[in-house]
């Protein structure tokens, strides 16, 4: 709850700020963030998000080719953009044996169209690994390629720029020293220079899947600080279910060649596979040894984290860090069912107050992420404009009200990508009833599930049987 | 918001006590007597059940049939007016083309001779008695199938799946439990509901049985799927739908799958040779395309063209292409409409591709529906999603090249001009096509009386039982003295 009043001056300058530069929020506390009116937020949104249409029509030719194929020419209503979102279909709406055939040439082509930014002097001649056309990339332009191939299907490709994952990296700072409270609210925000907190996260340092948040934190707190168990997760490597599954739609047409530099890197992917539960277990002997009585900040799955706090248990290890250790995780638990003591489990484990243990939702679709606050809601970042889409027929659900269904939004903050997006996110959200946390604005519940798994069992006649081999007992075979 | 209510109708009965409520598509609700509780009604009682079944002769059942079909009018069947009702609100079918597939379930289906056409697949000596083979041994064997108690996991694309369910387990004297989908909730039950109406304490009335539970309902279908209770599952539905019913297949229990397919089709360099031959495919071809708005699997969703792949010859594809998309949109709107709503993922997937012009030309991409010619000659990669009307036509030099994209995933090619299909039709089974047709009548798939997905579908629904008689002509055996064989 907030007691303290907010300096009408302050207030001014962050709102005028807002209406010039999106990402000047990052400035200021999040009490201050979170005080503006709704209907006055919305003017400064409509605001920005007209501009960066108008701008996007000119400069990004997917958001042009959907204006015009859905006649949207200007917008009066933030639903008048949905037509012109993105899905998770558009960053891989490229055509599979491109990737297959390395055609890394056609595929910057196409890449180009999803942004602002002019790839067309890139040459990617060199190319014949995603690996390669990364860094490619990296050296020739500002991107800094994501890359996603969640569910074993084609991999998607998100041109991000460097500016824009510095941004990415300032939210999440931002947010991750705003959300670290004393059990009276005292701050306990990190101070640069003075605390060395060590960063366990439960993944990869480097590579196709690494946070880049990582690295901010080793450069904002000191080198060393990051302990993550794996180590490279290698792109080609990452997308190669979905690799074997779209070739296996094609018929002979599609049959794989795997590229024998990928080819060439056998032995080394089968000794970092065979190596990853190791891995993982010497990190847990580190936090169960290494890291006793310490203060310590922890990234991890909800899932993983309670398998850990459970572990802890079941060994007799109890109160493990300093209190002032944080715990932040998100994903959610794997069966969707959580014990309702879980937090309980998890701060008795590690020695921390419930609070302390700080859930998250946020995606690489966008640049901001969002925290549950003390009473249990994900709150709406001031850059991110939310639409509730009804989940058959994707038509908007009114602005007003609770409503439940697919989760859409723009996002603000980037700069040469666009910021609409349509995830495949179940969610509910709150509109216009204020949230006992004192934080002005629409809200999401706690409950976040994926739209597919809620659909319903129709069986038509028309698809394919379909099947998928498992991509690296496929690339050992080969 | 209308609340709609399933039944589940068991054996003649039509159980109404309405306790679970499920979440239909497009916000729809509806609410259905729990399946629990019922699962007694829902089965045999006993095996004897099936003994008045089999005391039927076909000639009993044909005439049971076709006095059902002439109560199944839509204008004055109550049932189909609830089913149509249901189908508005829970297919992605419109509802004009629902009623027009129900309209012509008399002619389609229940007539003499296509009910006759369904007999011969299997044999009226089979499914009439007991059919004599002398063997070679001196053993008569006297062959006759069986329905046995079996669940039909139908398709609900449409309405004629259920129609076709009930007929081919009254021709083979069956014992039926429709797990009705929940995008079809209406047909099998109005059926169940019709022949109560005309003969309540009929075997077939009684052995036709419809029931909505939520597919993959484990409390549920652990209990049902006992070898005790059935012998078989029909199963319509693709890999998550199949793999999960596997899992209850044990020895016992007998699977027949009818996969999900996708169809396509050849245009042979005649095609192209005159202006005449262009315009008489484009419209054969839009009617594949278009015809019940793509939903099926015998619509067209990929063509591939001979083509030398010189500029003139992409020339004449765009052109064909415009000719086959303006065809589309003269389709009669009782067949075939445009999209009421697209989904925004399929809707980027063809924006990418009109960017790519170098690669590809889209003509359309919208709610007419469209047209992608694949300039480089290779396929595009959602070709087994292709909807709303939209056709991947891929240039290929010559049919070697086509046949690399052929996979067992194929069931109808349409082929034009005609000579293609004797040139290719043994090359195409060989790569896994199960029907080549000529263009424009790939939806004019018969089922019901030519092989169904590569299958006697009939045939394979029924068990089939010898009873031997060894002693009539003294059929060797072990026991048997030599002398007894010579005295013979």
């Amino acid at each position: 709850m907030m007691d303290t009043p907010i300096d009408a001056e302050i207030c001014r300058k962050y709102k005028q700020g807002l209406c010039e530069e999106p990402k000047s929020f990052l400035d200021y506390p999040i009490d201050v963030v979170f005080s503006l009116d709704p209907a006055e937020l919305d003017e400064i949104r409509l605001l920005l998000v007209r501009r960066k249409f108008a701008a996007a029509r000119e400069s990004i030719e997917m958001v042009r080719q959907l204006a015009n194929q859905n006649q949207v020419s200007a917008v009066d209503h933030f639903n008048d953009l949905l037509p012109v979102f993105y899905n998770q279909e558009t960053f891989r709406s490229y055509p599979q044996s491109w990737l297959e055939a390395g055609d890394f040439k056609r595929l910057t082509k196409w890449l180009g169209k999803l942004c602002a930014l002019d790839l067309s002097a890139v040459d990617a001649s060199s190319c014949e690994l995603i690996e390669e056309w990364i860094k490619s990339l990296k050296q020739q332009t500002s991107v800094d390629l994501m890359i996603s191939a969640s569910g074993g299907g084609k991999a998607a490709f998100l041109p991000r720029t460097r500016d824009e994952w510095s941004t990415f990296q300032r939210a999440i700072y931002w947010d991750f020293q705003s959300s670290m409270k004393g059990p009276n609210g005292e701050s306990l925000a990190l101070r640069p220079g003075i605390d060395k907190v060590p960063l366990i996260y439960m993944g990869a340092r480097t590579g196709a899947r690494s946070w880049r948040f990582l690295d901010f934190y080793e450069e904002t707190f000191g080198a060393g600080l990051v302990d993550a168990p794996l180590t490279y997760i290698d792109a080609d490597l990452l997308t190669l279910a979905g690799r074997i599954r779209e070739a296996s739609k094609k018929g002979e047409a599609g049959s794989l060649q795997i590229n024998p530099k990928l080819l060439a890197r056998k032995d080394e992917i089968a000794r970092i596979n065979a190596e990853k539960p190791q891995r993982t277990e010497a990190l847990i002997q580190r936090l169960l040894h290494d890291y006793r009585n310490q203060r310590v900040v922890f990234f991890g799955g909800m899932q993983m984290l309670y398998d850990l706090a459970m572990r802890f248990q079941r060994q007799g290890v109890k109160g493990a860090y300093s209190p002032d250790s944080f715990f932040f995780c998100g994903g959610g638990f794997v069966d969707g069912n959580q014990s309702s003591k879980w937090k309980q489990d998890v701060a008795d484990a590690f020695g921390i107050p419930e609070s302390s243990i700080r859930v998250g939702y946020g995606m690489q679709e966008c640049l901001s992420g969002m925290q549950l606050c003390n009473h249990g809601k994900y709150h709406v970042p001031v850059t991110m404009i939310p639409f509730v889409l009804d989940e058959t027929t994707d038509q908007p659900l009114p602005r007003r009200g609770t409503q439940t269904g697919r989760f859409a939004f723009f996002d603000l903050l980037p700069e040469t990508s666009w910021g609409g997006y349509i995830t495949s996110d179940h969610i509910t959200l709150t509109w216009d009833r204020p949230c006992d946390c004192g934080h002005k604005g629409a809200y999401l519940d706690a409950a976040i599930s994926k739209v597919a798994e809620k659909q319903d069992d129709k069986i038509g006649c028309a698809g394919t049987a379909g099947a998928m081999d498992d991509a690296t007992d496929f690339l050992l075979k080969a | 918001m209308t609340q709609y209510r399933i039944p589940i109708v068991a054996r003649g009965e039509v159980i109404e006590d309405y306790e679970v409520t499920y979440h239909g598509r497009y916000g729809a609700d509806f609410m259905c007597p729990d399946p629990n509780k019922h699962l007694s009604k829902i089965l045999l009682p006993t095996r004897r059940e099936m003994e008045t079944l089999h005391q039927l002769s076909l000639d009993d059942v044909v005439t049971y049939l076709l006095e059902l079909g002439a109560r199944l009018k839509i204008e004055t069947n109550p049932h189909l007016q609830w089913a149509l009702e249901l189908a508005r609100a829970f297919n992605d079918v419109p509802p004009h083309m629902v009623r027009g597939a129900m309209a012509g379930f008399r002619q389609r289906f229940l007539t003499r001779e296509n009910l006759e056409g369904m007999i011969a697949t299997v044999g009226r000596e089979h499914l009439d008695g007991w059919q004599r083979h002398n063997r070679n041994s001196g053993r008569i064997s006297y062959i006759r199938a069986f329905g046995v108690p079996t669940v039909h996991v139908i398709a609900g694309n449409g309405p004629s799946v259920a129609m076709m369910t009930l007929i081919r387990n009254a021709l083979i004297r069956g014992y039926a439990i429709v797990k009705i989908p929940s995008n079809e909730l209406g047909t099998a039950i109005a059926l169940a509901r019709t022949a109560i109406d005309m003969a309540p304490e009929h075997p077939l009335t009684k052995a036709f049985t419809a029931v909505y539970w939520r597919g993959g309902d484990d409390a549920f279908e652990s209990k049902l799927y006992h070898p005790r209770n059935i012998e078989r599952i029909v199963a319509w539905g693709g890999f998550a739908s199949v793999t999960h019913i596997a899992k209850y297949v044990r020895p016992g229990i007998d699977l027949v799958t009818f996969d999900p397919k996708i169809s396509r089709s050849i245009l042979g360099a005649g095609t192209f040779a005159s202006d005449e031959a262009m315009r008489e495919a484009a419209t054969r071809l839009a009617d594949d395309v278009g015809n019940g708005n793509q939903n099926g699997c015998t619509n067209c969703r990929v063509s591939y063209a001979i083509s030398d792949g010189s500029p003139d010859s992409l020339e004449r594809l765009k052109r064909f292409g415009q000719m086959v998309f303006d065809e589309i949109q003269r389709l009669p709107p009782e067949v075939s409409s445009p999209a009421i709503h697209m989904e925004p993922g399929f809707q980027s997937k063809v924006a990418a591709l009109s960017m790519l012009d170098d690669e590809f030309h889209v003509i359309g991409g919208d709610k007419r529906g469209g047209v992608i010619i694949s300039l480089g000659g290779d396929q595009v990669d959602f070709a087994d999603e292709l909807k709303y009307r939209t056709l991947n036509i891929v240039p290929v030099k010559d049919y070697d090249a086509l046949l690399r994209f052929i996979t067992r995933d194929v069931q109808t090619v349409g082929v034009y001009p005609e000579g293609v299909r004797d040139e290719l039709r043994t090359t195409l089974a060989l790569h896994g096509v199960q029907r080549i047709t000529s263009l424009g009548y790939m939806r004019e798939y018969d089922a019901a009386i030519d092989p169904h997905d590569g299958n006697e579908a009939m045939r394979k629904m029924c068990t089939w039982v010898v009873a031997e008689d060894c002693l009539t002509n003294y059929a060797p055996a072990l026991w048997r003295k030599p002398a007894e064989m010579a005295a013979t």
